[in-house]
């Protein structure tokens, strides 16, 4: 405060210092991981509403969710350098100060496949002293302006800063005043989207990712699998980073069809604990054909004797076919996991590995290098560091921009 | 002998539909290992079904992964799938012990559906001639109704170098009589395509009428089909009717439009022939009025399988049904990628 640059950004949240910003947000995510909290339970109860996920899954979820906000600071301090450098000039180097300015106004399109996924970008446009205008999906329109309330009824100055509406797909009047555009959904939408952004304004697009599990020799074991089970249950499969597939090496405790096999029995004992969404008929539809393909082309099929709650189809070759979703992974035995290289050859985003650690890391470098942008843990996919590279890219690195002092 | 009997029904006797749906599913049971393995699997054996809507359908996806054939001598010819389906160049390959069967069940339904008021009519086929596509169940079919059917005129006008609009359209000009233009939907697409470039129309005289088939999958171009109907009359005359065929390689029998039968735009098929629309997760059938999978029986299936289970979509009505379309490859939401939109990156 008092310095006369203070007063360059037009935004109200200018001259509000960071960590001020950040203690709010705590707050709220204070409030999400209370399952008591009559705003939480409206949440909850909305999302259930129109997504049908299983009600504990939601609320675990949630406090997941909106809890990374806790992170932001962590974020900044690692992609500014600071985070003092969005309230004053910081040293960045010998004998040069910046100063970060936000984008002043962050334009979100959100898609329906994870609830709670708003609650950080949200935040961030605020901890970057800027507003937000929000879009939240049909799928599930209701969590976006229960966070803004949240923040409002914590800190008002804060929540008339979120702007939360389902504006019209070909409006372009959401982007025209926007420092930054931050957008999820099918590569289509992203395409759209694209061609409103102003010209200069970064555009953060996450568009269609494939993720999948590797489980190395010394990790095939019953806990492993239970964990796998877990993540393919999670958002019944429809996260970005949930696996479609597994790879799983020969020569561990358990063979790789005694591995499906016992994904599956955790699968069957998940669709008790979180019953899967109820699917639409195309869903049901495309699920049952690729059931029934199974059947006949599998070596081993594991599925209840009647239903679509889940499945795990086994291959003793490798291979690669996305899943249909809905808890459908399909696992290929592999001698050793490079056997994995080339088969799902782009838009790879997390690859889940279970092993030892160094030889994580040894997978973590060759995939890497064929572009995945996160190696996680099995059983821990959609429990994303705040500090991750999103799609391999900086988040608060590319939107903010920077005023350099010579000294 | 069951083929007798089938033949009689398709002439015209009664049948008792239940009793023979059980006859011909203790047939196959017997005649076709992957069927009875398939039947095994979900606890259902000839002593245990006694009601025909529990006979389980196989999948026609059946018919790309194993021989499904329940015929007790070699088969005498092999149609196969097109095999257009998304990311997947197999083919499925349907088995005839006996095509005098499928003769005698393909002649009374077109007969029905397609020629109701005439007894022979010139037939101009968008499609290759058997000789030409010796595995195509569809020009197979032409040919017996061209025929049984065909007046003086009747000609084929697609060839390996696909539609031949232009000796197809010289051949229309001097149409004085109505006619009948049979082929696949996506034929009369290149055909109407053809003829709006060239700002030619035509117009046939009433009774003239198209029967489609098939779908647009890994084609260029896909419409709607009423934006096709639309477009062939804008093409070829305003008074042509249009009738669509529902059917398959692995059936025997098709389903149509009753639009020249029974004046409706929903479908039947002969009586041989049962239609139900099932719950995609129970497998049980739904109400009227609900999508479903679309469930066929079809009893002149009796060397391969009378029981199938399609990859459409349809709502069954109480004097028809309605065909919604084909099973998305998959309907994720959100960022995780589709099936069909990873494939399509893979084929880019």
């Amino acid at each position: 405060m008092g310095e006369p640059w203070d007063d360059a950004e037009a935004g109200v949240l200018s001259g509000r210092p960071v960590d001020s910003i950040l203690a709010v947000l705590d707050q709220v995510a204070d409030r999400f991981a209370d399952p008591a909290d009559p705003l939480v339970q409206e949440a909850v109860r909305q999302i259930r509403e129109s997504t049908g996920l299983a009600v504990p899954m939601i609320r675990e979820g949630l406090a997941d969710q909106v809890g990374r906000i806790r992170g932001i600071g962590s974020l900044l301090d690692a992609e500014l350098g600071t985070r003092y450098a969005l309230d004053r000039f910081v040293e960045r180097a010998p004998g040069l100060w910046g100063r970060a300015w936000g984008p002043g106004l962050l334009t979100c399109i959100f898609s329906g496949n994870v609830p709670g996924i708003p609650a950080f970008d949200m935040a961030l446009a605020l901890a970057l002293k800027s507003s937000c205008y929000a879009r939240p999906p049909q799928a599930e329109p209701h969590f976006a302006s229960l966070f803004a309330q949240a923040v409002s009824e914590i800190d008002p100055v804060l929540g008339r800063e979120l702007h939360v509406c389902r504006w019209a797909r070909e409006d372009r009047q959401p982007y025209e005043r926007a420092g930054g555009v931050m957008a999820y959904g099918s590569d289509q939408t992203m395409s759209a989207i694209r061609t409103m952004v102003p010209p200069g304004v970064p555009f953060l697009a996450h568009g269609a990712r494939l993720s999948f599990a590797v489980i190395l020799q010394e990790a095939a074991t019953a806990e492993t699998a239970r964990y796998l089970a877990k993540d393919v249950a999670w958002y019944d499969q429809q996260g970005c980073v949930s696996p479609h597939v597994a790879y799983v090496e020969r020569g561990g405790d358990l063979s790789p069809t005694e591995f499906a096999q016992v994904v599956g029995e955790e699968l069957a004992r998940l669709a008790q604990e979180w019953p899967r969404a109820s699917l639409t008929i195309e869903e049901g539809a495309a699920l049952r054909r690729e059931r029934d393909a199974a059947e006949w082309e599998a070596d081993a099929l594991f599925a209840p004797p009647e239903g679509l709650d889940w499945a795990v189809i086994h291959s003793e070759s490798c291979g690669f076919q996305p899943s249909p979703l809905g808890r459908f992974l399909r696992t290929y035995a592999v001698d050793r996991w490079t056997e994995a290289f080339g088969r799902p050859p782009q838009l790879l985003q997390t690859v889940a590995v279970a092993g030892a650690p160094e030889r994580r890391l040894l997978v973590a470098e060759q995939f890497g290098a064929l572009g995945a942008s996160r190696i996680a843990q099995v059983g821990a996919v959609q429990r994303l560091h705040p500090v991750w590279h999103h799609d391999g890219r900086a988040t608060v690195a590319a939107l903010v921009r920077w005023t350099d002092v010579d000294l | 002998m069951l083929k007798d009997q089938l033949v009689e029904i398709f002439g015209g006797a009664p049948l008792e539909f239940e009793g023979l749906a059980l006859e011909i599913f203790k047939f196959q049971y017997r005649n076709s290992l992957p069927y009875r393995r398939f039947c095994e699997a979900r606890s259902k054996r000839p002593e245990t079904v006694t009601r025909w809507t529990d006979i389980p359908h196989l999948p026609v996806t059946a018919f790309k992964k194993a021989r499904i054939y329940a015929g007790t001598e070699p088969p005498v010819h092999t149609f196969l799938t097109s095999g257009t389906t998304a990311g997947s160049e197999e083919r499925g390959a349907h088995h005839f012990q006996d095509v005098d069967l499928y003769r005698a069940a393909a002649l009374p339904v077109f007969k029905r559906f397609v020629l109701p008021d005439v007894e022979r009519i010139p037939m101009f086929m968008l499609a290759m001639e058997p000789a030409q596509n010796p595995t195509s169940s569809l020009s197979w079919y032409l040919q017996q109704q061209a025929e049984a059917f065909g007046a003086p005129g009747t000609g084929w006008f697609v060839g390996p170098e696909g539609l031949q609009a232009e000796r197809l359209v010289e051949a229309l000009r001097s149409v004085r009589e109505p006619v009948a233009l049979l082929g696949t939907a996506f034929a009369f697409v290149h055909l109407v395509d053809w003829m709006a470039e060239r700002g030619l129309q035509l117009e046939l005289p009433p009774g003239t009428r198209v029967m489609e088939t098939g779908g647009f999958k890994g084609k260029s171009r896909t419409v709607e089909r009423s934006e096709l109907y639309g477009l062939i009359r804008a093409s070829l005359g305003r008074a042509v009717v249009c009738v669509n065929q529902y059917g398959m390689t692995e059936m025997s029998s098709n389903c149509y439009d009753q639009t020249l039968s029974a004046g409706s735009v929903l479908k039947a098929g002969p009586d041989w022939v049962r239609i139900r629309m099932l719950h995609p997760e129970t497998l049980h059938e739904v109400e009227l009025g609900q999508p479903g999978i679309v469930a066929v029986t079809d009893l002149a299936n009796l060397y391969s399988s009378a029981f199938l289970l399609t990859q459409d979509i349809g709502i069954q009505h109480p004097d028809g049904f309605e065909i919604l379309g084909r099973a998305p490859g998959s309907e994720a939401r959100g960022c995780s990628i589709a099936m069909d939109q990873f494939l399509a990156a893979q084929r880019g």
